[in-house]
């Protein structure tokens, strides 16, 4: 009873800085699920389970320098630059210049008036979440906490149940262990590869922002269906703001259509078998609430984290049938 | 609800206690305290009240279990009768075993028959470790296989014997 007390005034007191502590923390566990079977497997050759955990840390300390003192800069110079290109008038005029065609005007008006509120919701949601160079900081430590003391916590939770649902919370917490590894490894090969290939289309382009572009269209891709029509769209704004040639629209959507060949080819088969299937109609729908909430970074985010969400009470769910509990 | 954290605390070290506990089972005899620290980091000790259930039929498998004290009785549902006692078990003695190795549902239901203190292992944490330190993870499989056969040949031996005692009888005639 004491700790169920306990428990609530934690959460009590956690709620107003819990967004602070979600963010750090998925990091943190997708950075360990990823290097767990590389620390499993130094072990099973006679590492020190102890000692390969602190060189992952200094190699992930190392990464957060590198991405604090050289990838964000970057990012955050690259976003400004876009950013200040995206008022009304001016792409108005850059968009107009590329596309001489008279009946499109009042389209690419409520279409320049969609990129403003974009911009302007993403900028909102940065400025509602806790400061990136935090994240970053805390997710050396947590990294090292998960993987030090994480399976003695799991441990310890299983303990603390009544003896009807341990298996039920054995089999339930290695199920969504199992599926969110398997998945999260998929997306981050799709985005990867996606993103990767992008930013070297745009290199070669001699397009400015090919970093911050590549990112976006590396998460586009991470949505079923409409995720490499966003990311083409996305790039091809972004490049017509930045060189306001309908030239490297084309060269753009040339590009685009060769990637996707590509992660059709490669990957659909491989992604395909472990992607959730949702429905077009749910994923527009998941799309225009992001946009709405969001700017870019809604809607490059909230179908893969619907996606996870359903993996996680997809399990739940099935679990509990599986052992009569509904 | 017991939100005893001791692993995290111990900071991973074993408990003492599961290690001596883990010694007096026979399957455990041939293993060096440094692997039984091991094997006891992936154990859990658990208590069961009289008539408590420890797992049901039919439900997914995750694991098995080493009686420490007390009794386990162990049922199968029987379209003859409601349920048809297979067997107790008593100290030294495991069960669920099969569900360990192959990861699927329980054939069996299992209950406490007295105050029951068992060591449970799931598949998971064993996989864990036939990962992180295979060659202890294989020695723990091939005890365990060596056991089951060790069983297998028991319950054959005990078929035979019924089969030559129902043959003899009037029943058969």
């Amino acid at each position: 009873m004491n700790a169920i007390l306990l428990l609530v005034l934690l959460l009590l007191i956690a709620l107003p800085v819990a967004r602070f502590i979600i963010l750090p923390l998925l990091v943190s566990l997708f950075l360990t699920m990823l290097s767990t079977p590389v620390i499993n497997h130094l072990e099973s050759v006679g590492f020190g389970r102890l000692t390969i955990i602190i060189l992952f840390t200094i190699l992930v300390v190392g990464l957060a320098f590198l991405t604090v003192m050289k990838i964000l800069p970057l990012l955050y110079s690259e976003a400004i630059q876009i950013s200040g290109r995206i008022s009304a008038p001016e792409i108005y005029t850059s968009l107009q210049s590329a596309l001489t065609v008279p009946r499109i005007n009042r389209v690419l008006e409520n279409y320049c008036d969609f990129v403003l509120y974009m911009k302007d919701q993403s900028v909102n949601t940065l400025r509602d979440n806790p400061p990136l160079f935090m994240v970053i900081l805390i997710v050396p430590v947590l990294f090292f906490l998960i993987l030090k003391d994480g399976y003695y916590l799991k441990k310890s939770f299983i303990q603390s149940l009544p003896n009807h649902y341990i298996e039920m919370m054995v089999n339930l917490l290695h199920r969504i262990e199992e599926r969110m590894n398997i998945w999260l490894k998929a997306q981050l090969l799709v985005g990867l590869i996606a993103g990767g290939l992008t930013t070297l289309a745009l290199i070669s382009l001699h397009i400015d922002n090919y970093l911050l572009i590549g990112f976006m269209v590396g998460f586009s891709f991470l949505t079923p269906y409409f995720g490499p029509l966003i990311g083409t769209l996305i790039a091809i704004t972004f490049a017509l703001l930045e060189t306001g040639s309908i030239r490297f629209a084309v060269a753009i959507i040339i590009a685009f259509a060769t990637i996707k060949l590509l992660h059709n080819l490669l990957f659909e088969t491989y992604i395909g078998k472990k992607a959730l299937n949702l429905h077009p109609l749910i994923v527009l729908l998941l799309l225009f609430a992001g946009a709405y909430m969001g700017g870019f970074i809604g809607l490059l985010t909230i179908v893969p984290a619907a996606n996870l969400f359903l993996i996680f009470m997809g399990e739940i769910y099935s679990n509990f049938k599986n052992y009569g509990y509904i | 609800m017991n939100f005893g954290f001791q692993n995290l605390r111990n900071n991973g070290k074993a408990d003492l206690r599961v290690i001596s506990k883990l010694r007096r089972l026979k399957l455990f005899q041939d293993f060096t305290p440094k692997e039984l620290i091991e094997i006891a980091r992936i154990v859990y000790v658990r208590h069961y009240r009289k008539n408590e259930l420890v797992f049901k039929e039919n439900h997914p498998g995750v694991g098995m279990y080493f009686v420490d004290s007390g009794s386990v009785k162990v049922i199968k549902s029987s379209h003859i009768d409601d349920e048809r006692q297979l067997s107790i078990l008593q100290p030294g003695q495991f069960i669920g075993e099969l569900c360990l190795l192959n990861g699927e549902s329980r054939t069996i239901s299992a209950i406490a028959l007295e105050e029951t203190c068992l060591l449970a292992v799931f598949r998971p944490d064993l996989m864990g470790l036939l990962n992180r330190k295979p060659r202890l993870g294989n020695k723990f499989l091939m005890t365990l296989i060596q056991a089951v056969t060790s069983n297998l040949r028991k319950k054959d031996e005990e078929l035979l014997q019924m089969k030559e005692t129902l043959s003899n009888s009037d029943i058969i005639q």
